[in-house]
């Protein structure tokens, strides 16, 4: 093992590098475009509240999770974690969220929150 | 792989450092949004006793590492841990076959190493919620884990040289 930078070395940082944008490229490619959005909120990998994000109207989600008390908000189409107990407090750092390619996810509490368009089984008219 | 006392010394000491060099980054603020995304200085250790000593040393600092530093900090067997030890023991593993084919350097092996971790950490986190959403974050990972393994091969090659020329423990190293 060297300790200079060989063209194995540079081959690799531009396949990566290359694998990197194409995810990135592919992943933008995949945001849901849908417009009747929905933010669920699991726990323990359970369903525990939906944040409705097509209305503009406020609305606050509070739950007891592993480290303490976490205080979820949605404004606007938007939703942020604001208070959590956690070391880091990455998921309240993460700021909004409003796409399906941001999940909010704060491991310490086991909670994330998912972004998605509504499920494809809902049922939207009935016909008699 | 031949323990003399020296060398059991040496590792120890290194342990020590590479467990604080964890912690301190642990409980340092989040410079990064993106969950999973960190520096690694603990990888400057990892890389210089890959250099000096070998893989079967590294591996054994490594899995020490991740258990006593979570041990110190309270986290034994949380969330946090559990992804740690299986992302640690994962790229390892691809690691080994790595070192085996011998082409790159210590920047080629510090990136592998970086990129490793964080796809095995995903993986275990999808694993672990049994929901394949936190996908989204590989393409930043894979991309960071290019950037700061660089700049840890770059740290601990720095290291090296100044202990080539310094230490003595050049006699029970596999390079000298």
């Amino acid at each position: 093992m060297t300790l200079k930078l060989n063209k194995f070395d540079i081959i690799l940082i531009l396949i990566t590098l290359l694998l990197g944008v194409l995810l990135l490229f592919i992943t933008y490619q995949n945001i849901n475009l849908q417009q009747d959005q929905v933010a669920k909120v699991y726990y323990r990998n359970k369903l525990v509240y939906t944040f409705d994000l097509t209305n503009e109207k406020k609305d606050t989600f509070e739950i007891e999770a592993t480290k303490g008390k976490l205080i979820i908000i949605k404004e606007g189409t938007h939703v942020r974690v604001i208070e959590e107990q956690s070391n880091k407090h990455l998921c309240s750092l993460q700021g909004w969220s409003d796409q399906s390619i941001a999940p909010i996810v704060c491991l310490p509490n086991e909670l994330y929150i998912k972004v998605e368009g509504r499920s494809s089984d809902d049922v939207d008219v009935f016909i008699k | 792989m031949i323990l003399t006392t020296k060398k059991i010394v040496i590792l120890s000491l290194f342990l020590s450092i590479a467990i604080i060099v964890n912690i301190v980054e642990n409980i340092s603020f989040a410079v990064f949004i993106v969950p999973g995304i960190k520096l690694g200085l603990t990888n400057i250790v990892t890389i210089f006793i890959l250099y000096y000593f070998g893989f079967k040393e590294m591996f054994i600092i490594n899995f020490l590492r991740v258990i006593l530093a979570n041990l110190i900090i309270g986290t034994l067997f949380s969330i946090p841990f559990i992804i740690s030890l299986f992302s640690c023991l994962g790229s390892m593993i691809f690691l080994f076959i790595i070192i085996k084919i011998n082409k790159f350097s210590i920047f080629g092996i510090s990136m592998i190493q970086a990129v490793l971790f964080n796809l095995f950490q995903i993986i275990v986190v999808c694993l672990l919620y049994n929901n394949f959403v936190f996908m989204y974050y590989l393409p930043y990972l894979i991309i960071s884990g290019i950037i700061t393994g660089y700049l840890v091969a770059l740290c601990a090659k720095y290291v090296i040289k100044v202990i080539n020329n310094h230490l003595i423990i050049t006699d029970i190293s596999k390079n000298h």
